[in-house]
């Protein structure tokens, strides 16, 4: 059978279940809230064997399965774990962790790492081979960890699977029989199939039913076994359901391919642009715009995740590689509410763990030399998010040794990609953009490091192709900053809707700080630069049709000014000859070849199919 | 190979119909300030913004004086590109020939590399 359908969904599944398992490795806490953690990483894990077995992922599921009985070990015995237990665990979720991201790419497994933590784990199982303690119950082995959570003496949930005797007439009634008997030993929370279906008569001999007995385990698989139209049955203890009551109805969640979401999202937006361009009055078309909109904001909003779905893995990261190389550093991250689309995260991963990796690897200085430089010992890799207007920017910076634009130089005429010359007209900060040409990181340090070949060119064609843009700041002794400026792709904004030259334009409101009137006396001009008085401050302004070099003829009164901060971080003014009104817009990043354009977040389709060019003020070339 | 054919002056053009997503009557055309020059601007189609390529100027052709004109909008991943194309444009099987060319009905047509054209036409200059 080709799994390679349910492959995505494996994945995204695989990752949730490792997020929250890594999250419960970090801090396993005392006592009773350390049952419970390792009750519940259990239960992760033990998830995660299971999908990996029936994608056919052996190893993983293999790796995955040492693991869990450890935990199951370290969960019943209660005792005092050897030392570096949990970090051979939390190399385990790690290693599993990179296993599905080979899975997702579909590259062979790199069995040399997981051997390696394999035998690791089987050392501190004591030498007790895993997989020698299955049930007697269990045939197929999938409950054998799980046999500790309902000792032999506790009474609990179960999951029954019944092969029902064959040898008899009417199996359906037979099923039947079963479940009124079973139903004695307790509660029967789950029939599988529904007792609707065996009354259709049509039964293939195998019954699954989940029971909250009343009896201990072992009393219940005697009492079970006794039943004489059961031929065959595995007993394997489960969570008992939260809700007590079977029939109760449950808000189910449901996983949702996000291409399938995209997809949906599209046609919900064509859907609005076609509706604005009928020419009709009435409630209908107003009861159907409403519910189209109403549709897409549903949409958004189930695209959005928090970015700490991401900052868990880039930590983690860190962590392992730092540990690694025997450095100490310490992540910080802000930002973790901010939400983003899902589809554009799924995106940005890569290229931030590549430039978290960078910091910690090529950033972060061994704690001697930072001893030397007068620093504290611990490096600081800082991941920042932040929404800006209708764009997103990430930044990654650290304490480290920073980028020195000289050797950059040097690296880049060995490498064959500058020669002395242009080095020489090169300016430092330009040489800082060196690192992000193809074939500047060696082939030894993507192996290395990086694992997996994504370099910083391929962080800045990523970021690109998204519309975004990468900046590079450093300063040598001080640190490195990165920033990711990224547009939130589809999503509503409110914008102005501005004129200049005789062109529309839409101004994300977020995007500026205020909005004022200007006239010829509050004005200065100075070295060719004209300036606005407001109180004891002084703001540059340019006219949008100088910074456009646009040509048409002035409109409107004049004099309207958009105050706005540009990415220097300087209080710029822009005037514009009329501001229209407020407008809730769709921005679409701009296709190519303008994709890269300064001064633009994107734009916009109008409801009569006219189209509005959505500026980005903080970007807008200004000499 | 199934190829889009046309003329720009007298010149025979051709593109391969995989790289192509849609041909359609040029409409609106939205000017970009600060655009490359081989950029004409955004028209819309299915509700989005596309980017449309003046073609004849990229290739150093001088604009037919016609009235037809359409727009090509280019398959993935070139999704939002077009091409401006101020002709008849026909499609049909051409077979391969020597450097980039195809012979289509027995005359030969340059093979235009779209990807190429894009990246030309983000050019400053």
């Amino acid at each position: 059978m080709d799994l390679t359908p349910y492959l995505d969904l494996f994945v995204a599944e695989a990752r949730d279940h490792l997020g929250a398992a890594c999250e419960l490795a970090g801090s396993l806490g005392e006592g009773e809230a350390r049952d419970a953690a390792l009750a519940q990483l259990f239960r992760h894990v033990h998830s995660i064997k299971g999908m990996a077995a029936s994608m056919g992922f052996a190893a993983m599921s293999a790796l995955a399965h040492d693991a869990e009985s450890l935990m199951d070990r370290l969960r019943q015995t209660r005792a005092v774990p050897e030392p570096g237990t949990e970090r051979v665990l939390r190399d385990a979720l790690a290693c599993l962790e990179r296993m599905v991201d080979r899975a997702e790419r579909k590259d062979a497994v790199d069995d040399a790492e997981r051997a390696a933590l394999q035998d690791g784990l089987r050392r501190l199982l004591g030498g007790h081979p895993a997989r020698a303690g299955a049930a007697p119950l269990d045939p197929g082995g999938s409950a054998g960890p799980a046999r500790a959570a309902a000792g032999p003496e506790s009474s609990g949930c179960f999951k029954i699977a019944v092969i029902v005797r064959r040898d008899r007439s009417f199996p359906a009634v037979r099923a039947a029989i079963v479940i009124g008997k079973l139903a004695r030993l307790g509660k029967l929370v789950r029939i599988d199939p529904p007792m609707a279906a065996l009354r259709t008569g049509r039964f293939d001999g195998r019954l699954a039913v989940t029971i909250a007995a009343h009896l201990p385990a072992r009393a219940l698989a005697a009492r079970v076994s006794a039943v004489e139209e059961i031929e065959t049955f595995t007993m394997v203890p489960v969570e008992a359901p939260r809700s007590r009551d079977a029939s109760a109805p449950v808000t189910a969640s449901l996983r949702v391919r996000s291409d399938r979401l995209d997809a949906l999202l599209e046609d919900v937006l064509e859907l609005m642009s076609s509706l604005g361009r009928i020419d009709a009055a009435g409630r209908e078309i107003e009861t159907t715009r409403r519910l189209a909109r109403r549709a897409y904001d549903a949409l958004v909003e189930m695209r959005l995740v928090p970015f700490e779905v991401a900052s868990q893995r880039l930590s983690r990261e860190a962590d392992a590689l730092s540990r690694r190389l025997g450095k100490g550093a310490a992540v910080e991250v802000e930002g973790q509410e901010v939400k983003l689309d899902r589809s554009l995260l799924e995106r940005i991963i890569d290229p931030l763990l590549h430039m978290v990796r960078n910091a910690v690897d090529h950033g972060i200085e061994s704690a001697e030399t930072r001893k030397a430089a007068r620093k504290p010992a611990v490096g600081r890799v800082r991941i920042r998010v932040a929404r800006l207007a209708s764009r997103l920017s990430i930044t990654v910076e650290d304490d480290g040794r920073g980028l020195d634009p000289r050797r950059l130089k040097q690296t880049a005429i060995e490498r064959g990609l500058l020669t002395p010359a242009e080095a020489v007209r090169l300016a430092d900060p330009a040489a800082l953009s060196l690192i992000t040409l193809p074939g500047f990181t060696t082939a030894e340090e993507t192996t290395e490091v990086s694992g997996r070949g994504v370099g910083m060119d391929v962080v800045k064609t990523t970021v690109e192709a998204l519309g975004g843009r990468l900046r590079i700041e450093s300063r040598p002794g001080r640190g490195t900053r990165l920033e990711l400026s990224l547009p939130a792709t589809v999503a509503l904004v409110q914008t102005y809707v501005v004129r200049a030259a005789g062109m529309s334009f839409a101004v994300p409101l977020a995007s500026l700080g205020r909005m004022a009137s200007m006239d010829d006396h509050s004005t200065t001009w100075r070295d060719g630069r004209r300036y606005w008085n407001v109180g004891a401050e002084e703001i540059p302004v340019w006219a949008l049709r100088d910074v456009l070099r646009l040509h048409g003829p002035a409109e409107g009164r004049g004099g309207m000014v958009l105050i706005g901060e540009a990415a220097s971080g300087a209080t710029v003014g822009i005037e514009v000859e009329e501001i229209v009104g407020r407008r809730e817009v769709v921005v679409r990043p701009l296709p190519p070849p303008v994709s890269g354009l300064a001064g633009y977040s994107g734009a916009a389709v109008l409801d009569d199919g006219g189209i509005v060019l959505v500026l980005d003020p903080a970007n807008l070339p200004l000499d | 190979m199934d190829l889009l054919y046309f003329r720009l002056g007298a010149a025979p053009y051709a593109i391969p119909l995989e790289r192509v997503a849609e041909v359609a009557p040029a409409g609106p055309i939205h000017p970009v300030p600060l655009s490359p020059p081989a950029v004409l601007g955004l028209a819309e189609r299915r509700g989005r913004p596309i980017a449309v390529i003046d073609l004849p100027r990229l290739l150093d052709r001088e604009p037919a004086g016609g009235t037809v004109a359409h727009v090509v909008r280019l398959a993935s991943p070139l999704d939002g590109a077009a091409l401006w194309v101020p002709s008849e444009i026909s499609s049909g099987t051409g077979t391969p020939a020597e450097a980039g060319h195809a012979s289509i009905d027995g005359r030969d047509h340059l093979v235009l590399d779209t990807e190429a054209l894009v990246k030309r036409a983000a050019a400053p200059l």
